[in-house]
């Protein structure tokens, strides 16, 4: 993995591995009706990750990320942990391609809306092929779509303050 | 010049949002669409309709499948189809059906039972 030769970089993806697993336990603290409605605030951290070092150290995040929150929730192998995987994966694949094909075209927030709307249309997408086969759970597509939108520009909003500050500091 | 809230977000970006709010818009549509009640079934037998029945009139019609006779019957603004020359009988699990857009399928008879709505009546609904 090139962006990991050196021990700067290890450092880097250790620190926002971590500051990822602190938000992904943090907001699993709080409670909603639908469980897997909510910002995802852990996002910002695969959203930095992608913008600082690139796409292959923001896999290596999301999977360590998603393991050891699972881990700590109490949540591993069970079927929200299977809707992480597969949510975290197909977002973290969606914005690696559009940082590398989109260019200059999006800023963080464009990323993580593309990630964060993914995330949701898979999670329906696997809910409806491993655990409720029934057409009935699109109608949860509008909500989902929304609070997608929602979570995306949040994080993405956030994500661009975040490097904002990162670069005038000098970190880049 | 940008709103200081705005710095650093590109033109991309906005598009984008547009094209999800949009997406997210004509989802909503579709999840309306689907929930406006049904008023005619249409009964197609390897693709072609051949009998078409109110949803609000009760009946029971007798099809003929491409492997046997398939019975729907029609009653309280529902459709099913009660029995079928099928082996799994799928099309009779799938019980009764009353939303528009809403299909009742039998493979092994090439069966397709549709309940279709009147579209002007739905926006009625929405805007009423």
């Amino acid at each position: 993995m090139k962006s990991l030769t050196t021990p700067k970089q290890v450092a880097r993806v250790g620190f926002l591995t971590s500051v990822g697993i602190a938000l992904f336990v943090l907001e699993s603290l709080v409670p909603l009706p639908v469980p897997f409605l909510k910002l995802g605030f852990a996002n910002i951290s695969s959203v930095v990750t992608l913008e600082l070092l690139g796409g292959p150290p923001m896999f290596l995040v999301v999977i360590l990320r998603v393991v050891a929150g699972s881990l700590l929730t109490g949540a591993l192998f069970t079927p929200g942990f299977v809707l992480a995987v597969s949510g975290g994966l197909a977002s973290a694949c969606s914005m690696a391609v559009v940082h590398r094909l989109g260019g200059r075209l999006f800023s963080a927030v464009g990323i993580s809306l593309v990630g964060a709307t993914t995330h949701v249309v898979t999670q329906l997408l696997v809910v409806r092929a491993l655990f409720v086969q029934n057409e009935g759970v699109m109608v949860l597509l509008p909500v989902l779509l929304l609070s997608g939108i929602v979570g995306g520009l949040t994080v993405g909003w956030i994500s661009l303050r975040l490097l904002e500050a990162l670069r005038r500091g000098g970190i880049t | 010049m940008t709103h200081p809230l705005l710095r650093g977000m590109t033109a991309g970006d906005a598009v984008l949002l547009a094209l999800l709010l949009l997406a997210a818009g004509g989802s909503v549509a579709a999840g309306l669409w689907r929930m406006t009640p049904g008023d005619i079934v249409v009964v197609e037998v390897q693709g072609r309709a051949v009998q078409t029945m109110s949803l609000l009139q009760p009946s029971r019609t007798s099809i003929r499948g491409a492997r046997g006779e398939l019975i729907v019957e029609v009653r309280e603004g529902r459709a099913a189809v009660i029995s079928a020359d099928c082996p799994n009988h799928v099309c009779v699990r799938t019980g009764w059906r009353s939303r528009a857009g809403d299909v009742v399928v039998c493979v092994p008879n090439r069966v397709i039972v549709r309940i279709l709505g009147k579209p002007e009546e739905g926006i009625r609904a929405i805007t009423g």
